[in-house]
C-alpha cells in the first residue's frame, strides 16, 4: 500500500491467476452445457419421432429414459461444479481487492448469513428460504462488522397452500435482494427494536398503515416517534418503549433519515443483542461471468460500492462514536 | 309498546358497551402514562445515587457539592408530580449538563472517565424515559379530548396529564 507503483504488477498477477482458473474450468463447463443441450434435443426428438410413429416403442423408451438421466446427471454436476468454480474465481479475484481496502478484512465467497441471523433481526417476517453468500468480515474504526449479500424469499398466501419441498414452495423472485450489514452497537440494550420503511402511510393515511403493520409484527409494540419526517418514512416496533427512545435519540433519527437520502435505497434497521442489523435493498452481488474474460474494473467497482455502503452505514449511524458509552 | 321497550333496551346495552370500552381504553392509557412516569422515577433515583457516589469518590467538599447533595436528597423525598420536585430535578439536570460539557472542572482521578461515561448514560436514559412519558401522556390527553372517550373522562373527572418540558 506504501508505494502505489507496486500495486499494478501485483494486481495484474492476481487477475491473471483468476483468469487462468476461469479458463481451466470454462471449457469443462461449456462441454457440460453442450451435453445438457444435446440430451434435451435427443429427448424432444424422440418424442416427436414416436408421435409420428417413426421409432419402435422399445427404442423410444430407452432413448427417453437415457436422455432424461443424462440431462439430470449433467445438470446436477454442472450446478455444483459451477458453484465451486465461481467461488474459486471470486476468492482469487476479490479477496485481494478486499485486502487492498484493509489488510484485516476477510472475504469468504462460500459463507453467508444463517437463517438464525435473520430471525434475530426480525426484519423479514414469514421467511421461507434465504440465499446468502459473499461474506465480508472486518473492523472499521472501533466497530466490528459482518456483511453479506442476501436474497430473502418470503412466504405468501400462494406458497402456504402449495405443499412442495417439505411444505415449502420456492418463489422465483426474492422479495429482498441486497446487502445485510451486522455491526456492533455503540450502546447497551436488552430488548429488540426494529425500524422498517412505511409504505402505506403515504397512500392510505396513518391509522390504516398502523393497522396493516400491526398484523406483520404482532409480538412487538408500535412506537410513535415525535419527529414527523421520521414517522412518515418509517415505522418503529419495540419490546420496550423507553429503550426504543434510548436508541432512537432525535440525533439518531436525523442520521437515519440522512442515510436513507444518501443511499437512495430502502433501508431497514434492527437492534438486537447489542448489535445493529442494517439491510439495504437493491445491491448487486459479486457474481462473475465464467464464460467471458474477467473484467477487473467491473468487479472492483462493485467491491468499492459495497465498501462505501458499509462505511456510510457505520459512520452515518455514528457507531464509532462511543467515547462516553461503551468501549 | 313491548317492542319499543326492547329496542330501547338494546340501544341501552349498545351504549353501555361503547361506554365500557371507552372507559377501559382511557384507563389503560392513563396507566401507561403512570407506568412511564414510574420509569422516569427509577432513572431519577439512579441519577441521585450516581451523583452521591461522584461526590464521595472525587471528595468534592466545596459548597456547591454540598448544596447539590442536599438538592438531590430533597428531590428524592418529594412525590413525582410535585412542581417543586420538577424544579429541583431541572437544577440537577443543568448541573450534569454542565459536567458533560466541561469535564475539566472535576479533579483528575482514575475514576473520572468512568463517571463521565455513567453520567452520560444516565442522562440519555433519562431523556429517553421522559420522551416515553411524553408520548404516553400525549396519547392519554388525546383520548381525553376526543369522542367517545371524552364522555368517560368527564364522568370520571380525569385531568389531562402534564407534559414534561426540559428548560
Amino acid at each position: 500500500m506504501s508505494n502505489p507503483l507496486d500495486i499494478v504488477p501485483e494486481e495484474t498477477r492476481w487477475v491473471a491467476a483468476a483468469e487462468q482458473t476461469r479458463k481451466q474450468h470454462s471449457g469443462k463447463l461449456l462441454r457440460m452445457q453442450i451435453i445438457l443441450f444435446a440430451s434435451f434435443a435427443v429427448f424432444f426428438g424422440t418424442i416427436i419421432a414416436t408421435v409420428n410413429a417413426l421409432l419402435p416403442t422399445a427404442a423410444a423408451v430407452t432413448l427417453v429414459v437415457g436422455s432424461l438421466t443424462a440431462a439430470f446427471g449433467t445438470g446436477m454436476i454442472y450446478y455444483y461444479e459451477q458453484k465451486d468454480v465461481q467461488a474459486a474465481v471470486k476468492q482469487q479475484l476479490i479477496a485481494p481487492l478486499v485486502r487492498r481496502i484493509n489488510q484485516n478484512f476477510e472475504y469468504l465467497p462460500k459463507k453467508g448469513l444463517k437463517q438464525a441471523d435473520l430471525h434475530h433481526s426480525a426484519l423479514f417476517p414469514n421467511i421461507n428460504n434465504i440465499h446468502s453468500g459473499d461474506l465480508l468480515r472486518g473492523r472499521h474504526g472501533k466497530t466490528d462488522f459482518v456483511c453479506s449479500h442476501l436474497e430473502v424469499f418470503q412466504m405468501g398466501p400462494k406458497t402456504r397452500k402449495a405443499p412442495f419441498r417439505n411444505g415449502k414452495f420456492e418463489q422465483s423472485k426474492p422479495s429482498f435482494s441486497g446487502l445485510m450489514i451486522i455491526a456492533d452497537s455503540n450502546k447497551h440494550f436488552k430488548g429488540r427494536t426494529i425500524i422498517v420503511p412505511d409504505h402505506f402511510e403515504k397512500y392510505f393515511g396513518r391509522w390504516f398503515s398502523k393497522q396493516i403493520a400491526k398484523l406483520s409484527y404482532t409480538r412487538l409494540q408500535n412506537v410513535e416517534m415525535e419527529d414527523p419526517d421520521f414517522e412518515r418514512a418509517f415505522e418503529v416496533y419495540t419490546t420496550d418503549q423507553v429503550e426504543a427512545r434510548y436508541l432512537l435519540t432525535p440525533d439518531m433519527m436525523e442520521r437515519i433519515l440522512r442515510l436513507q437520502h444518501q443511499l437512495k435505497r430502502e433501508i431497514r434497521i434492527a437492534f438486537y443483542r447489542d448489535r445493529v442489523y442494517v439491510s439495504i435493498d437493491d445491491v448487486q452481488n459479486f457474481r462473475v461471468n465464467l464464460h467471458r474474460r474477467l473484467r477487473v474494473e467491473e468487479v472492483s467497482g462493485r467491491v468499492e460500492e459495497q465498501w462505501a455502503l458499509i462505511r456510510s452505514v457505520i459512520d452515518g449511524l455514528g457507531l464509532n462514536e462511543r467515547l462516553w458509552t461503551k468501549d | 309498546m313491548l317492542v319499543a321497550l326492547s329496542y330501547l333496551f338494546g340501544l341501552f346495552i349498545v351504549c353501555a358497551l361503547i361506554f365500557a370500552s371507552a372507559h377501559n381504553r382511557l384507563i389503560r392509557l392513563q396507566h401507561q402514562a403512570e407506568q412511564s412516569l414510574s420509569t422516569v422515577e427509577v432513572v431519577l433515583s439512579e441519577r441521585h445515587h450516581l451523583l452521591r457516589q461522584l461526590m464521595q469518590a472525587l471528595e468534592l467538599q466545596n459548597q456547591q457539592a454540598a448544596q447539590l447533595l442536599e438538592t438531590a436528597e430533597r428531590a428524592k423525598a418529594l412525590p413525582m408530580r410535585s412542581s417543586e420536585k420538577q424544579r429541583l430535578e431541572l437544577e440537577l439536570s443543568s448541573y450534569t449538563r454542565d459536567l458533560m460539557e466541561r469535564p475539566e472542572q472535576l479533579p483528575a482521578s482514575p475514576g473520572h472517565l468512568h463517571f463521565q461515561r455513567s453520567i452520560r448514560e444516565v442522562e440519555s436514559q433519562l431523556s429517553a424515559s421522559w420522551r416515553a412519558y411524553n408520548a404516553a401522556a400525549i396519547a392519554y390527553n388525546r383520548a381525553l379530548h376526543s369522542f367517545p372517550t371524552n364522555i368517560a373522562g368527564q364522568l370520571l373527572k380525569l385531568d389531562p396529564a402534564p407534559l414534561y418540558q426540559n428548560q
